[in-house]
C-alpha cells in the first residue's frame, strides 16, 4: 500500500512538472542583463573609451582594406538572412573589401531567442539595427560601442549632427546610436507629392461615370458599386471586386483598417488613435476612426463590393490582384507602384487619389529626426574594425553611397543629364516590378536580389542630393515628374485645380503635416505584453467578423461583445498604458508645431 | 478444398451488422487517411501547376498548366546544394552517432556490475525533466566552441536519454542465458557486446536510427542560435527563412513609419510557388526513407514498451 501510495505521489509529481515546465515562460522578458555579459562586456567598453581618447581630431583616420573584413549586421528591419550578394556586395567588396552577413531576426524565425542567446554572449553584432526601446536597452548593458571619440571625424555624419545629439540625450553620456532615415529639410517639411493613405481608384474608371464629386463615404461607395457594376472582370475576363484586403499584415486590430483611419485624421498605435489634434482616444471609442472605418468596410461588404477571398488570402494574392487591376480601391501611395505606369496614365487609367469631401489626412511629416531605428557598433569590435565600420557608416550618409542605396547604380538604373540631373532609364522605372538582370562584371543576378538587404538608410530618400540638385528618391526628379505627366494628372489637375493632392488637401484645409517625432518609446512590461496579445486576438477577430456581418445590428451587437470581452481581459489597463507611453510624442508634437 | 470452405463459411458468418461496421470503419479511416494526405497533395500540384492559376487559389484537386519550372528555379537559388550538402551529411553522421552512442549505453546499462549504475542512469534520465534554459545551453555551446562548427550539429545531440531508455529497455528483454553462455565460453564484455547484442537489437537500433535520422533532418533551432556562417545553414533552415519572409514582411509593415521601407520590402518577398516547391524539396527525402523503415518502427516501439 505505502508503495502505491508512493509511486502514485511520484507520478503526480512528475505530471506537475512536465505541465508546469509547458507553462513555464522561455523568452525573458527582463533586460538580457545577464551576469555573463556584463563581465564580457566591461573589458570591451574599457578598450574602446582608452582608443577613443587618442584618436585625433581633423581627417577620418586612414584605414587599410587590405584585409577582407566580414561584419555581422543584427537587422531587425531586414527581411533576408545571409551574405549580402548581387550589385551591391560588389561596390561594398571594391570600395571596402568587406562582406555583409545579415542576421535578420524577423525571418530567422525565433527572433526572441536570438536576440538573448546574442545579447548575453556579448556579441550582438558587429554593426547592430535596432528599434528605438532596444537600443535603449542595449546602451544600458554595454552592448554597444561609444562613437564620441571618432564620429567628429566623419563629415558626412557630422551633417546631421544636431538629430543625432538630440536621440543620444535621451539615451546618456556618449554617442551610441544613429537614427535612421533623416534629412536636412526641417522638422514639419513633408516633401512627397501623395499622402500615405487615401482612396484611390482607377481614374478611366471614374471618367465613364461623369466624375462624380465624393462628399461622404457613402459617395464612395456608390461610385465603387458602379464601377464594379460597369466593369466586372478585368480584360482577361478575371473577376475584379471593389476592394480586397489581406489579413497577413494585422497587429493589434486589422492593418487594412488601420491605414485607413488617417482618412480621418487618426492614426492607430496599438490600442489607441492618436489624432492630429494631438488628442488621444482609445481604439476602441465609438466616435473614433477605427468604428468609422470598419463600418465603411462593413457597409462595401453589404454592397458586395468586398472581395470573398479576404479573409484568408496573403499579402502576395492581394498584390497580384493590384497588378491586374482586379481592385478598384487602392489606399497607400506606394501601392501605386503596383497599379500605375506611364503607359497606363497615357491612357488615362492610372488610380489617383481622390479628396473625400468631409476627410481630414492624418499625414507625419518626413523624418527628419529618425524614423524609429537607429544604427548602432557592438561593443565587443577592435579599434581597427571600428575604424573601417564607421568608414563604411560616413559612405552610407555621403551623396554617392545615399544615391547607391536609394536608387541604383549609374548606366543600370539611372543616367546622367546636361545638368547633373538623373533620369531613370527604362530598367530602372521597372525595378521594383519585373526581373532586371545585372550583367556579370557588376556583380550578376538579378537587381531585386542584389539590392541593399539592410533595408534601412542613414540618410531618407527625401534628402536633397547636392550633386544634383534634387532628391535622393526618384518619386520627386523633375524628370520623373515630366514621365509621369501623363493624361491622368492633366486631366486630375483639371478637375481638382491643384498640382497634386498634398497641394489639395493643404489648401483647402484638409490636412496639417504632424511633426514626425524620434523618442525611445516604453516597452512593454510582462503583464502588458499578456493582456496585448491576448486584447490582439479578440479586436483582429471580431473586426473580421465584423466586416462580414450579416446587417447592422449584428455588426453592433459584434462590437459591443468585443468591447465588454476585452474589458475582461483588462483593456483598460493596456490603454492606460499606451496613452502614458504615447503622451511624450504628442507633448513633443505641441512642442515642435 | 478445405480452404476454400474455410473462407467460404468466414463469409458466411460475418452478419449484415458486422458488414456495416466495417463499411463505416473504412469510410472513416479513407477521410482520415485523405484529411492527411491532401495537403502534401496539394502543396505537391500547386508546384507543377501554373504560378498564376496557383497565386489564385484554382488549384484545387488537379493540376493545370503542368511545368517544372518551379523546380528548376528552386534548384538554382544560391547556396541550396550546399545546404542540402549539410542536410545530408548532418543526418547520416549524426544518426551514426546517436545509434552507436545509444546501443552502447543502452547495454551498458543493463549490466548490473557497471560502476555506479543507478546514479549514472538517473543523472541521464535527469536531463529528460530538468533544462536550464536558452541561454545557458548557448554559453555552454559557445565556451566548447561549437558555435559555427559543424560538429555543433552532432555532438550535442549523440547522448539522447529517451532513445537510452528505449534501447535498454529492448536489451533487458533479451534472455540473459544468451550473454551468460557467451561469458561461459570466455567472450569479454566487449566480445558479447560486438558479436552477440549488436545483432540481436537491430530492431531497436533501426528505431533509434529513424527516429535520430528525423530529428537531424528537420532540426533548425541550433542553427538559428548558434551558426551565423552560411555555408553551414541546412535545408531546413533555408526553408524556415523563406516561410517566414511574410510573417516578418507583416511585422516591419506594422511597426514601420516610413512607407518606402514598406513598399521595398513588399516586393522583395519569395513568390508562394517557391516557397512551396521548396517544402516539398525538403520533405520528399524523409518520405521516401520513412516506409522502408516503418516495420521496425512498430515493432521496436511496442517492444521497448511492452517489456519492462
Amino acid at each position: 500500500m505505502k508503495k502505491r501510495f508512493l509511486s502514485m505521489l511520484l507520478t503526480t509529481a512528475m505530471v506537475a512538472t512536465a505541465v508546469l515546465s509547458g507553462c513555464g515562460n522561455s523568452t525573458q522578458t527582463q533586460a538580457p542583463a545577464a551576469p555573463a555579459s556584463e563581465a564580457a562586456a566591461e573589458p570591451a567598453a574599457d578598450t574602446s573609451a582608452a582608443e577613443a581618447s587618442t584618436e585625433e581630431a581633423a581627417a577620418a583616420p586612414a584605414v587599410s582594406h587590405d584585409e577582407e573584413l566580414t561584419l555581422e549586421v543584427y537587422d531587425v528591419a531586414a527581411n533576408y538572412q545571409g551574405l549580402q550578394t548581387g550589385w551591391y556586395g560588389k561596390i561594398l567588396k571594391d570600395k571596402f573589401n568587406i562582406v555583409l552577413n545579415i542576421i535578420a531576426p524577423q525571418v530567422s524565425g525565433d527572433g526572441d531567442a536570438l536576440y538573448q542567446t546574442r545579447s548575453a554572449a556579448g556579441n550582438l553584432g558587429d554593426i547592430v539595427l535596432l528599434d528605438n526601446a532596444d537600443m535603449l536597452e542595449c546602451v544600458e548593458v554595454g552592448l554597444i560601442a561609444d562613437m564620441s571619440g571618432e564620429i567628429q571625424n566623419y563629415p558626412n555624419l557630422m551633417k546631421y549632427w544636431e538629430q543625432i545629439e538630440k536621440f543620444n540625450a535621451g539615451i546618456g553620456d556618449g554617442i551610441w546610436a544613429i537614427p535612421t532615415e533623416m534629412n536636412s529639410n526641417g522638422p514639419t517639411a513633408y516633401m512627397a507629392e501623395t499622402v500615405s493613405s487615401m482612396p484611390r481608384i482607377p481614374w478611366d474608371f471614374y471618367s465613364e461615370l461623369g466624375k462624380p464629386d465624393l462628399n461622404t463615404l457613402d459617395d464612395l461607395l456608390q461610385v465603387l458599386s458602379d464601377m464594379v457594376a460597369a466593369h466586372p472582370t478585368n480584360e482577361a475576363g478575371d473577376k475584379a471586386y471593389g476592394m480586397t484586403m489581406w489579413k497577413d499584415w494585422d497587429g493589434t486590430s486589422i492593418e487594412n483598417v488601420n491605414q485607413l483611419t488617417k482618412w480621418y485624421g487618426q492614426e492607430v498605435n496599438g490600442s489607441v488613435l492618436i489624432g492630429s489634434d494631438n488628442t488621444i482616444a482609445p481604439l476602441t471609442d465609438k466616435e473614433g476612426a477605427y468604428y468609422k472605418m470598419l463600418k465603411f468596410f462593413f457597409k462595401a461588404n453589404q454592397m458586395g463590393l468586398i472581395d470573398p477571398d479576404s479573409a484568408t488570402q496573403d499579402w502576395n494574392s492581394a498584390c497580384d490582384k493590384m497588378k491586374t487591376k482586379r481592385t478598384y480601391l487602392v489606399w497607400n501611395n506606394w501601392m501605386q507602384g503596383f497599379t500605375n505606369s506611364p503607359e497606363i496614365g497615357e491612357k488615362g487609367a492610372n488610380y489617383m487619389g481622390m479628396p473625400i469631401a468631409d476627410m481630414t489626412v492624418f499625414q507625419t511629416s518626413d523624418t527628419y529626426y529618425g524614423s524609429g531605428r537607429v544604427f548602432g557598433i557592438g561593443s565587443q569590435v577592435d579599434a581597427e574594425k571600428k575604424a573601417r565600420i564607421m568608414e563604411f557608416l560616413d559612405w552610407l550618409a555621403s551623396p554617392e553611397g545615399a544615391t547607391v542605396q536609394h536608387i541604383g547604380t549609374e548606366g543600370i538604373i539611372y543616367t546622367v543629364n546636361e545638368d547633373g540631373t538623373y533620369t531613370l532609364t527604362e530598367d530602372g522605372y521597372n525595378r521594383f516590378t519585373s526581373e532586371i538582370l545585372i550583367p556579370e562584371d557588376q556583380g550578376g543576378g538579378n537587381w531585386t536580389d542584389g539590392n541593399n538587404q539592410v533595408n534601412q538608410w542613414i540618410v531618407a530618400g527625401v534628402e536633397m542630393n547636392p550633386v544634383t540638385g534634387e532628391t535622393y528618391g526618384s518619386d520627386l526628379w523633375a524628370s520623373y515628374l515630366e514621365k509621369n505627366n501623363t493624361k491622368t494628372t492633366k486631366e486630375w489637375r483639371e478637375k481638382y485645380g491643384a498640382q497634386n493632392e498634398v497641394e489639395y488637401l493643404k489648401n483647402n484645409g484638409m490636412m496639417n503635416p504632424v511633426p514626425s517625432i524620434n523618442m525611445s518609446l516604453a516597452i512593454d512590461t510582462t503583464d502588458i505584453g499578456l493582456i496585448r496579445s491576448q486584447c490582439k486576438t479578440i479586436v483582429c477577430d471580431t473586426s473580421w467578423k465584423a466586416v462580414f456581418a450579416a446587417d447592422e445590428a449584428a455588426f453592433d451587437a459584434l462590437w459591443d461583445d468585443m468591447v465588454t470581452q476585452l474589458e475582461g481581459f483588462g483593456w483598460n489597463d493596456l490603454v492606460a498604458f499606451d496613452t502614458e507611453k504615447y503622451q511624450p510624442v504628442i507633448d513633443a508634437r505641441k512642442a515642435a508645431q | 478444398m478445405s480452404k476454400k470452405e474455410a473462407v467460404k463459411k468466414n463469409k458466411i458468418k460475418q452478419s449484415f451488422g458486422d458488414q456495416m461496421i466495417s463499411v463505416v470503419c473504412y469510410i472513416i479511416f479513407s477521410l482520415c487517411a485523405i484529411v492527411c494526405v491532401y495537403p502534401f497533395y496539394y502543396i505537391f500540384i500547386n508546384t507543377i501547376s501554373a504560378n498564376d492559376l496557383s497565386a489564385r487559389g484554382a488549384i484545387m484537386f488537379w493540376p493545370q498548366g503542368i511545368h517544372l519550372k518551379n523546380y528548376s528555379s528552386a534548384l538554382g537559388i544560391d547556396g541550396l546544394f550546399q545546404a542540402a550538402k549539410i542536410s545530408v551529411m548532418r543526418t547520416v553522421l549524426g544518426t551514426v552517432g546517436t545509434v552507436s552512442a545509444s546501443a552502447f549505453l543502452g547495454f551498458m546499462f543493463s549490466q548490473n556490475k557497471m560502476w555506479h549504475r543507478k546514479l549514472w542512469y538517473r543523472l541521464i534520465i535527469a536531463t529528460m525533466y530538468f533544462n536550464a534554459g536558452i541561454i545557458p545551453w548557448f554559453l555552454i555551446m559557445k565556451n566548447l566552441h561549437l558555435t559555427n562548427n559543424f560538429w555543433g550539429y552532432i555532438l550535442p545531440a549523440i547522448v539522447s536519454p529517451f532513445h537510452i531508455v528505449l534501447t535498454k529497455t529492448f536489451v533487458e528483454s533479451v534472455p540473459k542465458e544468451l550473454q551468460e553462455a557467451a561469458e561461459i565460453d570466455g567472450a569479454g564484455i566487449m566480445t558479447v557486446f560486438f558479436k552477440i547484442m549488436i545483432p540481436v537489437i537491430k530492431p531497436i537500433m533501426a528505431t533509434v536510427a529513424i527516429f535520430a535520422a528525423v530529428n537531424q533532418w528537420n532540426a533548425f533551432q541550433d542553427t538559428l542560435l548558434l551558426v551565423t556562417d552560411t555555408k553551414l545553414y541546412p535545408l531546413q533552415f533555408v526553408l524556415y527563412q523563406y516561410l517566414n519572409q511574410a510573417s516578418s514582411l507583416s511585422a516591419l509593415v506594422n511597426t514601420s513609419s516610413s512607407s518606402s521601407l514598406a513598399a521595398a520590402a513588399a516586393t522583395t518577398q519569395t513568390a508562394t510557388s517557391i516557397r512551396m516547391t521548396i517544402t516539398v524539396i525538403v520533405v520528399l527525402p524523409i518520405m521516401m526513407v520513412y516506409p522502408f523503415f516503418q516495420k521496425y518502427f512498430v515493432k521496436g516501439i511496442m517492444i521497448g514498451a511492452v517489456k519492462g
